[in-house]
């Protein structure tokens, strides 16, 4: 069922009144450049974001839907058809959901996004929605997770918060091949040799639980989750009659347990860890006769943040580790990724700004500096300048865009 | 020539000075703890507007909803802010042991662009409260043992006989939290509300003054109706108008957790009489 369907059929027996509880919109526009080549403008967009919330008695929804319309895929464009489909119109909602009391918790029916942990941008124990990579892999986790349909129940015990979710399945969203966001690592297998079959079986519910509270001082999350993996792994089902190898689209099952700590050291310091750990998880291998081998495999994230008046600086190390790596598999055995990020706001919260490196060691095969800078002379009036700069080879995350340096600007009018 | 008598009166004289000094200190510490423990009530719920003006005159208003209440180990607060939009769901949580405990607050931020809840450290709150001139130090519950103060006068602001005190950190560590080398505190002499205080910076340049606009006596405690900061470098100012303001009203437990802060404000999480005036 379509999401305002079941919008329409949930509010309809409850009388939704003229004027709800709140809402507001903001109608955008941006233009995004490539910094080198010709035919450097590769977004003319217009957006729309729209947020609504309303109640009856105890029962109340919270709605934030988004619309997007790209220009620069009217007429000719060096992207073709698949990319046109893909980027031309988007609409998506970040939230619609109904919450209710229910014996002494909160009942939440809806697309929901739930982010686990503590991690600024990086993802360890967020790991409940997938994420839209449309647009590359550099954007902000906010606007690219995809929201999941989503069951879920909270309750606060003293100091405490336990959380059950049941959550419906929807993967990983790949950058269309041909546009200006492909790269190697979003690579699926290539048409002429692989003849790629849709997946069989990769439905299926997950299920969720985690623990917000306090040990002492130190404030302590516990997660385990059992979902599918939102990237495909593909199977290999032997030779086609074109010659072409067959494979098909899985989406294994795993679990995930996992913790996050964070306590404040003194001195302006906070220390975050996070550690997960993910059983079964699958990865290709194009030397099985399978394709794809299993393994256990471990993230961890190690963070500190420094606040000096108006500016949170932060360190992150994520590592990764797959724990039964074998010869051929198409991942690392193991693989980090260092950010540093400053943000800030001056100006009586007018200007903000976001300043961030982040790099995959050897930092000069991988690394990518952004800055983020939004400034509001009005309340009605928000101007954005986005810039993004990468370093490095052609098969890793960032340097995929070495020669896609890109600065964004745009402008949203507020209601 | 010092003969006997006259080193005699300068030690009387030193020492009488050195009394009154000590007892102006006394004072002042007395005043200072009359203001840390007056009776705000053992819970509180106010709309709070805090209203920036920028130097060329305009103004910007953020709402949010402040909760405080007492438990054995010190107060509790929660903030949502509802306004304008891009501030809406923003919440923070802030837990102040008492003083005498010699542990600094805990504070937990929740801001909706990320979904999560993050810790904040407490070390430095130079930063400016939610882009106002107000920083979160100016925020803070009064701390006794921080300063070293002394009564310098009295003065009448607002037709209320005041104590005037001057305070001075008295260690690095409060010096390197709040950025003031000195304040200079206005104390109403009755009811120990502070009625303006003056922020001097390193340099002992005045940057920024904080006056009571307006008081009034709601549930027979005087309360702050109004305060306004001005930063004289900036040539910004601030206004916190609290609106609405109740005194010991049925506040849940579940509202002081950090898990409040990211649940967001819930009708049913009020009593229905705080709801039905806000």
């Amino acid at each position: 069922m379509r999401p305002l369907s079941l919008l329409a059929l949930l509010l309809a027996p409850l009388g939704v009144r003229a004027a709800p509880d709140y809402w507001d919109a903001e109608l955008g526009i941006a233009l995004a450049t490539r910094l080198h080549g010709e035919d450097r403008l590769f977004q003319r967009s217009t957006q729309l974001l729209a947020t609504l919330e309303d109640s009856w008695g105890e029962v109340y929804l919270k709605a934030k839907g988004r619309a997007r319309y790209d220009f620069r895929y009217e007429g000719e464009h060096p992207y073709g058809e698949a990319a046109e489909e893909a980027y031309r119109h988007d609409a998506d909602w970040r939230h619609l959901y109904l919450g209710m009391p229910l014996a002494e918790g909160e009942l939440t029916l809806g697309w929901q996004q739930v982010v686990w942990g503590r991690a600024d941008e990086l993802r360890v124990l967020d790991q409940v929605n997938p994420v839209d990579y449309r647009w590359g892999g550099t954007a902000l986790l906010d606007d690219s997770r995809i929201a999941l349909p989503m069951l879920r129940y909270t309750r606060t015990s003293g100091d405490w918060e336990w959380e059950a979710l049941a959550a419906g399945s929807r993967k990983n969203r790949a950058p269309e091949p041909g546009s200006e966001f492909d790269s190697p690592v979003f690579a699926a297998p290539d048409p002429a040799y692989f003849h790629a079959l849709p997946p069989e079986d990769d439905r299926g519910l997950a299920y969720g639980l985690s623990a917000n509270g306090r040990l002492g001082e130190i404030d302590a999350s516990f997660v385990a989750l059992s979902a599918r993996q939102f990237d495909p792994v593909y199977a290999s089902l032997g030779p086609d009659p074109d010659g072409r190898l067959a494979v098909r689209a899985e989406h294994p099952r795993y679990t995930m347990l996992g913790t996050g700590l964070a306590a404040d050291l003194g001195n302006s310091l906070v220390l975050r860890g996070e550690l997960a750990y993910f059983d079964r998880w699958r990865v290709a291998n194009p030397s099985r006769e399978t394709g794809s081998d299993e393994t256990a495999q471990i993230k961890s994230l190690l963070g500190i943040d420094y606040l000096v008046r108006e500016w949170l600086i932060s360190g992150q190390w994520q590592g990764q580790r797959l724990l039964d790596w074998r010869e051929g598999m198409l991942g690392a055995r193991s693989e980090h990724v260092f950010t540093l990020s400053a943000e800030g706001s001056h100006a009586q919260d007018r200007l903000k700004s976001r300043f961030l490196l982040a790099f995959s060691p050897p930092a000069g095969d991988d690394a990518w500096l952004q800055g983020l800078f939004s400034y509001k002379p009005a309340d009605w009036l928000k101007l954005g300048l986005e810039i993004n700069v990468f370093f490095g080879t052609d098969t890793t995350m960032f340097g995929a865009y070495d020669r896609r340096d890109h600065l964004r600007l745009s402008a949203a009018y507020v209601f | 020539m010092f003969t006997p008598l006259k080193i005699l009166s300068a030690t009387l004289m030193l020492s009488l000075s050195a009394s009154a000094v000590a007892s102006a200190e006394t004072d002042a510490d007395a005043i200072m703890r009359a203001v840390r423990d007056r009776d705000d009530g053992r819970s509180f719920l106010s709309q709070v507007s805090l209203i920036l003006h920028d130097k060329n005159g305009n103004a910007r208003t953020r709402e949010f909803l402040y909760l405080q209440k007492d438990y054995p180990e010190g107060d509790k607060f929660t903030m949502f802010f509802s306004a304008p939009a891009d501030v809406r769901d923003v919440a923070f949580h802030i837990e102040n042991p008492k003083e005498a405990q010699g542990r600094e607050d805990s504070q937990w931020m929740y801001l909706p662009v990320s979904r999560q809840t993050r810790r904040i450290s407490t070390s430095d709150k130079r930063g400016a409260f939610m882009g106002s001139e107000y920083s979160y130090a100016d925020l803070d519950k009064v701390r006794v043992g921080d300063y070293r103060q002394k009564l310098v006068g009295d003065e009448v602001l607002l037709e209320r006989p005041c104590h005037v005190i001057e305070r001075e950190p008295a260690s690095p560590e409060t010096l390197t939290k709040t950025g003031y080398n000195k304040l200079k505190v206005w104390v109403d002499k009755e009811n120990h509300l502070v009625m303006r205080q003056d922020f001097f910076d390193v340099k002992g340049v005045l940057v920024k003054q904080m006056r009571t606009l307006s008081v009034a006596t709601i549930d027979g405690i005087d309360s702050i109706m109004l305060s306004e900061t001005e930063h004289f470098i900036d040539g910004t100012r601030s206004e916190m108008r609290f609106n609405q303001l109740k005194y010991n009203i049925e506040l849940d437990d579940k509202l002081f957790t950090q898990a409040a802060i990211r649940r967001g404000l819930k009708a049913g999480d009020l009593p229905e009489n705080a709801l039905s005036s806000l």
